[in-house]
């Protein structure tokens, strides 16, 4: 029987992945910036590989190991994805009404990777604003 | 939950950042506990009570919220 135990943290990926994370993250910013061909080749290819390379991007950096890692972080881990999905839930709800509401137009199918991507950028800012809160914290103390 | 991990480090002559390694845990984790914005699992709970050789519950202790 598998233990349920807030010391673990099995499903965090090795440190290294927040580098490949950042490199990741870097690369559509990189690329939007530089509006290359791409772009203008295949739109939706395109947008579908930067979409894809932002969330792993931003999975990488929430989800792997830091040299502070312990219960503590796995326990902000938990409450920020708590409130990322529903950050994600309400985008999904509200979006489309706000949206016709303001524009009068028809609503649009919000994306799955588009939700998907919302999600982990929200994790990913509620993580590093409660880290570096209590990194705030500490060093008050001192 | 209050907590008397303070009061016994400072008794034992540990800084937090010596409470963290014997216990596994950052120095964050050990300030939070201290200021009462993390409540620790069981299992720190007891690894922090084995440092100081007293029994879990003289080292934490329900409030009336809890």
């Amino acid at each position: 029987m598998m233990t349920i135990n807030s010391m673990g943290k099995a499903f965090l990926l090795p440190s290294i992945f927040k580098y490949i994370g950042i490199f990741l993250l870097l690369v559509p910013v990189i690329l939007g910036l530089c509006e290359l061909e791409l772009f203008a080749y295949n739109e939706s290819l395109s947008k579908r590989l930067l979409q894809t390379l932002a969330c792993l991007g931003f999975y990488f950096l929430v989800y792997s190991r830091y040299k502070d890692d312990d219960e503590m972080l796995y326990a902000i881990r938990l409450k920020t994805t708590a409130y990322c999905v529903l950050v994600g839930m309400v985008l999904l709800l509200v979006k489309p009404l706000l949206y016709y509401i303001l524009t009068g137009e028809e609503v649009k199918e919000e994306s799955a990777g588009g939700i998907i991507m919302t999600i982990l950028f929200f994790n990913a800012l509620f993580f590093f604003k409660e880290r570096n809160k209590l990194k705030e914290d500490l060093k008050n103390e001192e | 939950m209050k907590n008397s991990i303070k009061v016994e480090r400072a008794r034992n002559n540990l800084t937090q950042g010596d409470l963290a390694e014997k216990v596994g845990v950052s120095r964050q984790t050990i300030n939070s506990i201290e200021t009462k914005k993390y409540i620790p699992s069981a299992v720190l709970a007891l690894k922090i009570a084995r440092v100081f050789q007293m029994p879990v519950d003289a080292l934490f202790e329900l409030e009336e919220e809890d």
